[in-house]
């Protein structure tokens, strides 16, 4: 999945056999834009999972959207995370003011509460979501 | 000084990261075939399950007790293992990978003036967060030592994960409670030897002459020596030596009776070992082939049948390997036994381009053999199809049973673990 010896790029270009003039531009090539490199800051804490629901929809999270998360970051005041709950997963958005609460963002009395809950870990930081139309 | 990090239960961890649910549940991985098992977790462990128990054995006991049983899922363990290893070498670049689950880190190179044990634990604390494996690690002078320690860290609870070695005064205490079963290389053979001459810790053994011992037992046990006397002596390089055998062997899904199934496995194992053979750069002249029924079950006739075959010509090629292995077969193949296993073992190595040439030796044919051999191998490893030869068979009669596998979570974007 990630960057590795058999890591290949969709967008890198074949390496095609060239007889004639030299081009132009052979001093100025580039690398192609890296879709790893752009969404994964740290590869060997990050991990991807599979959104469902409407919960987060107003956070642009639709449903069966690749959540890209990375296990590395602490979370900062209305990061998004995935947290376990009582042995099930969750996306949800945190808030750490007086009270460190989850919520969802389509309805606030979705509340939950983390201090109160028994079964609560953190998992890791959403960093983006891949939703595909 | 030198750190050996070891993941707790490996698969068993693995198999926990993204199932909350069984964050406090016993659970078990079995090996490849469902058949014993070769992972457990500190619950399982409490259950008195133990390593490498035929699984049939426990099975009913330990489900109606609530234990959790998955089939091993080497896809998911080899890319947490990378992970692993990876952040590792973020915290020291001289690292030595043991094994799957295992890394030797040479802390030599950092300054004299470290706090070991802020170091042991965020490193502790790194791999738990970032990935979800608890660690232990113990910290020595020597590999060997760190090895001991880091056995200590994880069996003794008091020590919350993590022995660091540093003190002479500290070593010798510590060695006097280790028995010398316990020590890195010293087996059963070794240790009652060992014991009839009154050596019976690991600080008794670390007092004697290691000249002694080299003298009167083996290089290897006098390198022991010499590590538990604190100086370091094996380097990376001692594992890295060249293989000496290669075996391939699995059990049945279920047991078989017929000749022509056990033939195909037999034939799939050695070309198997073949591949392995020539990543190796080696060339074998010794091919054995052996038969077996499940020793485990007293209700079957038992049978173990074994044969090998010397070859004049060394090689590295699949066909006549496959050709001789099934040789065997034909001479140890008996008919009315329940087979379990079969497996093919490759041995006597010579390197390829170090052995003489007869004189009647085919050169042509062999380097034709070598070019055909380099490109079976080259388009099995594409993965976009596998070729074979003539009779490894496509039944699945005799293949793997991983019934009970858990998802490929990090590796196949159709088994990513969902959230809601």
């Amino acid at each position: 999945m990630f960057p590795n010896k058999d890591y290949k790029d969709p967008f890198s270009h074949k390496k095609l056999k060239h007889s004639g003039f030299p081009s132009p531009a052979n001093d100025y090539i580039e690398n192609p834009i890296n879709m790893n490199d752009l969404l994964i800051k740290r590869a060997s804490s990050t991990f991807l999972m599979r959104f469902r629901g409407n919960e987060m929809i107003l956070s642009g999270i639709k449903n069966n959207a690749i959540l890209i998360i990375d296990r590395s970051l602490k979370p900062s005041n209305g990061n998004i995370v995935v947290a376990s709950i009582n042995g099930e997963f969750l996306c949800r958005k945190i808030l750490l003011g007086s009270k460190k609460v989850l919520v969802t963002d389509c309805s606030n009395n979705k509340l939950l509460d983390i201090d109160k809950i028994i079964n609560f870990e953190l998992l890791g930081v959403v960093t983006s979501s891949i939703n595909t139309y | 000084m030198f750190a050996l990090i070891d993941c707790n239960s490996f698969y068993a961890s693995c198999e926990k990261i993204f199932r909350p649910d069984l964050k406090h549940r016993p659970i078990v991985v079995l090996s490849n075939n469902d058949g014993c098992v070769i992972a457990r977790s500190p619950e399982a462990k409490k259950m008195g399950i133990s390593m490498t128990q035929p699984w049939y054995q426990v099975k009913d006991q330990y489900l109606s007790k609530g234990g959790v049983v998955f089939s091993s899922n080497y896809e998911f363990y080899a890319d947490i293992s990378n992970r692993v290893m990876n952040v590792l070498s973020d915290l020291c670049p001289e690292i030595d990978i043991y094994s799957i689950d295992e890394a030797f880190l040479d802390l030599r190179t950092f300054r004299k003036n470290i706090d070991l044990v802020n170091f042991a634990y965020d490193c502790k604390k790194r791999i738990k967060d970032w990935i979800g494996v608890p660690v232990s690690i113990g910290i020595a002078p020597t590999k060997t030592l760190a090895k001991l320690a880091n056995k200590v860290a994880k069996d003794d609870p008091r020590f919350d994960g993590v022995v660091i070695l540093s003190e002479p005064r500290v070593i010798k205490h510590f060695l006097k409670s280790i028995p010398i079963e316990k020590i890195w290389g010293i087996g059963r053979k070794l240790t009652a030897k060992l014991e009839n001459i009154d050596i019976k810790t690991a600080y008794d053994l670390s007092q004697v002459d290691s000249r002694l011992i080299g003298d009167n037992f083996n290089v290897v046990l006098e390198r022991t020596v010499r590590e538990l006397k604190g100086q370091s002596c094996i380097t990376l390089h001692d594992f890295m030596e060249p293989k000496k055998q290669i075996m391939v062997s699995r059990s049945f899904g279920k047991s078989i009776r017929s000749k022509s199934i056990l033939s195909e496995a037999i034939s799939f194992h050695a070309s198997r070992a073949a591949e392995k053979l020539r990543y190796e750069k080696q060339k074998c002249r010794l091919i054995t082939a052996f038969i077996r029924s499940n020793r485990f079950n007293t209700r079957v006739r038992q049978i173990y049948a074994a044969k090998s075959f010397e070859l004049v010509h060394p090689t590295d090629d699949t066909r006549i390997i496959i050709k001789n292995a099934n040789r065997i077969l034909d001479q140890i193949f008996a008919d009315g036994y329940q087979y379990a296993k079969a497996g093919v073992l490759l041995s006597d190595f010579t390197n390829r381009y170090g052995y003489q040439m007869s004189l009647f030796d085919k050169k042509r044919d062999e380097k034709m053999a070598s070019k055909l051999m380099q490109t079976v191998d080259y388009i099995n490893l594409m993965e976009i199809a596998k070729i074979g030869f003539g009779n490894q068979g496509y039944r699945n009669t005799w293949r793997m049973k991983r019934e009970i596998k858990s998802k490929r979570y990090t590796t196949k974007i159709e088994e990513i673990p969902t959230t809601k």
